[in-house]
């Protein structure tokens, strides 16, 4: 019962958060409308579209990490993926949006890597989710050094229990502290990550819903000399014993 | 010239001349202090550390023969970080230093300096509800001040009743009962409670806490505006 | 007039800035409140623009850091915000008189032309 409760209150707090995250494109769309139309011009049409779909997108991917929160009798089918695909199908997702907010995306796949168990649905929105929240949130971490790129990569390294699979950027601002703070103040403060992002940085928080469900973690992680959030990934034993 | 060591709050910074800051602090020993920082004010970078806002710190001044003091050095002892990533909370922190400000003349007693302290505690710690800390420093205020209402018996004389049901009357400082009444024993005990100085974690553990809070709020503001503090 | 707009995302900022400069303004942009002093010290701002929320330090820290200049106390800031206003009525009267906040803008229901209304009122204060 008290566990039903609490799962209710953290899907709430995901809804409100996740709400608050979704005025933002349609706030940009609304208005950049607005100057086309004082313009009178059609400039700005291919940037309405890529918000409009990327806030579908988004929509999607909000309401499955939701319903995941909801049901606990939610059974997610696990099945072998390749990560590679998975990271440059995120990235396809993630493009438009990545160069409108002048991030360039890229893909570093440092060796090669068997299929890992996940749920492909799951593990595709968890990082379609948290790119885009880093995404909005790099142009403001990186304010000191103005002439260099912002970058976004997606990678792929093997640690000690698997494979961690991820999204990486130079924002030293991403610590294992900070998510410790965001998930503390997740429905409880306008801004849980204040630190890292200006928005309420509802990915990150569907993210981990996601995840969680799949009984997989975020963490924080380093990559090279990278900062980063990502998930640990097991291999497909199966196969190997093949 | 002698130089002094005190633990302080900045409650405010004016510009003076070309290059130099007036910081007034908050002390404990000293009350108000005006100090001098000297040369401080090109370097615009403050928001570096938010080092001012809402920390705790030690400074070596060194007192001339006019009021004010010359800053000579300072320490950071704690600076409550968690406040200024809650835009909420920045803002509340910020209203409860100028509300302080204002309602103390240029000596107030250590007291003042212990509740701006525990208030940063308070605001600090995010299981802490805001509108709670807000009710809590009104009522210290009031309470330091002398201004506290009579919470144990009513209008009447009568010990209050656990299960009456009760209006305030700010004439008498004290509650009426009425039989439709806005505030109950909860309400009286959970107000007792606070003006006996128990701090905002504990009364956050009280249940109901939250709402106990908002429906005393617009009481405390009466009290506060009534004793024009 | 000379604007200094501080707002972090990206694509508002872009639309916020091209419409301020299509009705004559000149417009310095910048994501945070510490690009925001360090901009108001390169240039003085004759307006600010100002949105609450922001990374590391909110805009209630950058009001308190501006106002505390003598020479940047009499520089209007208009907040542009996604925070509602009914978050700040308990700080209202702190808001508008210490931190100087003139005219509070909620932008889901601040059109562009409402915004360029509302600093075309500042500008005929000035003149």
């Amino acid at each position: 019962m008290q566990q039903a409760r609490e799962r209710g209150v953290a899907s709430e707090q995901l809804l409100l958060s996740i709400a608050e995250q979704l005025k933002m494109p349609l706030l940009q769309i609304a208005r950049r409308a607005e100057l086309s139309i004082l313009q009178d011009s059609t400039e700005g049409l291919k940037e309405m579209q890529t918000t409009a779909d990327m806030a579908i997108r988004l929509l999607d991917n909000y309401l499955f990490g939701t319903r995941l929160a909801l049901e606990s009798e939610y059974q997610l089918q696990m099945e072998p993926v390749s990560i590679s695909s998975i990271l440059y199908d995120t990235g396809q997702q993630l493009d438009a949006m990545a160069k409108l907010y002048g991030v360039e995306l890229r893909l570093n796949l440092g060796g090669k890597f068997g299929p890992v168990m996940a749920h492909r649905q799951g593990l595709q929105s968890a990082l379609v989710s948290l790119g885009y929240s880093l995404i909005e949130a790099l142009p403001s971490l990186h304010t000191n050094k103005a002439d260099t790129k912002l970058k976004l990569e997606l990678a792929a390294h093997r640690c000690r229990y698997g494979v961690v699979a991820g999204l990486y950027s130079e924002a030293e601002q991403l610590t294992a502290e900070a998510l410790r703070q965001g998930r503390k103040l997740n429905g409880r403060a306008r801004q849980p990550l204040a630190t890292l992002t200006h928005s309420s940085g509802a990915g990150v928080f569907v993210a981990d819903a996601i995840l969680q469900a799949m009984d997989a973690e975020l963490k924080v992680s380093r990559h090279h000399n990278l900062y980063g959030l990502g998930t640990i990934l097991h291999p497909n034993m199966q196969i190997q014993l093949v | 010239m002698r130089q002094l060591v005190t633990t302080g709050i900045v409650l405010g910074r004016t510009d003076y001349g070309e290059a130099d800051r007036i910081l007034t602090l908050l002390t404990p020993d000293h009350g108000k202090l005006r100090l001098m920082a000297k040369g401080v004010r090109r370097i615009k970078s403050k928001l570096a550390g938010g080092i001012e806002l809402f920390s705790v710190s030690d400074v070596t001044f060194i007192k001339g023969k006019s009021d004010m003091g010359t800053l000579a050095s300072s320490r950071l002892i704690k600076h409550y970080g968690t406040i200024v990533q809650d835009i909420n909370r920045t803002m509340v922190g910020y209203d409860l230093i100028k509300t302080l400000n204002k309602a103390t003349e240029d000596n107030p007693e250590a007291e003042y300096f212990h509740l701006l302290e525990q208030a940063f505690e308070a605001l600090d710690d995010a299981a802490v509800d805001l509108q709670l800390v807000q009710l809590w420093f009104a009522i210290q205020l009031l309470r330091f001040a002398g201004h506290s209402p009579n919470l144990k018996t009513d209008t009447a004389g009568n010990k209050l009743d656990i299960r009456g049901s009760y209006d305030f009357s700010f004439d008498d400082m004290a509650f009426t009962a009425r039989p439709d009444g806005h505030f109950t024993a909860n309400h009286i005990k959970f107000l007792r409670l606070i003006f006996s100085g128990n701090q905002p974690k504990v009364l956050q553990k009280l249940v109901g806490s939250e709402q106990l809070s908002l429906d005393c709020k617009a009481l405390v503001q009466g009290l506060t505006q009534s004793v024009r503090i | 007039m000379n604007v200094l707009l501080i707002e972090p995302d990206r694509l508002l900022v872009q639309t916020y800035a091209q419409a301020l400069e299509r009705d004559g303004h000149v417009v310095v942009v910048v994501g945070t409140a510490q690009a925001a002093i360090h901009a108001a010290d390169e240039r003085k701002p004759e307006l600010v623009i100002l949105e609450m929320q922001l990374v590391s330090h909110s805009g209630v820290e950058f009001l308190y850091e501006f106002r505390s200049y003598d020479d940047w106390q009499a520089i209007p800031v208009v907040v542009l915000s996604q925070v509602p206003p009914g978050e700040f009525i308990d700080s209202w009267g702190l808001l508008q008189g210490e931190l100087g906040v003139k005219k509070y803008l909620y932008k889901p229901r601040t059109k562009l032309e409402k915004l360029l209304r509302t600093i075309g009122e500042f500008e005929q204060v000035k003149a």
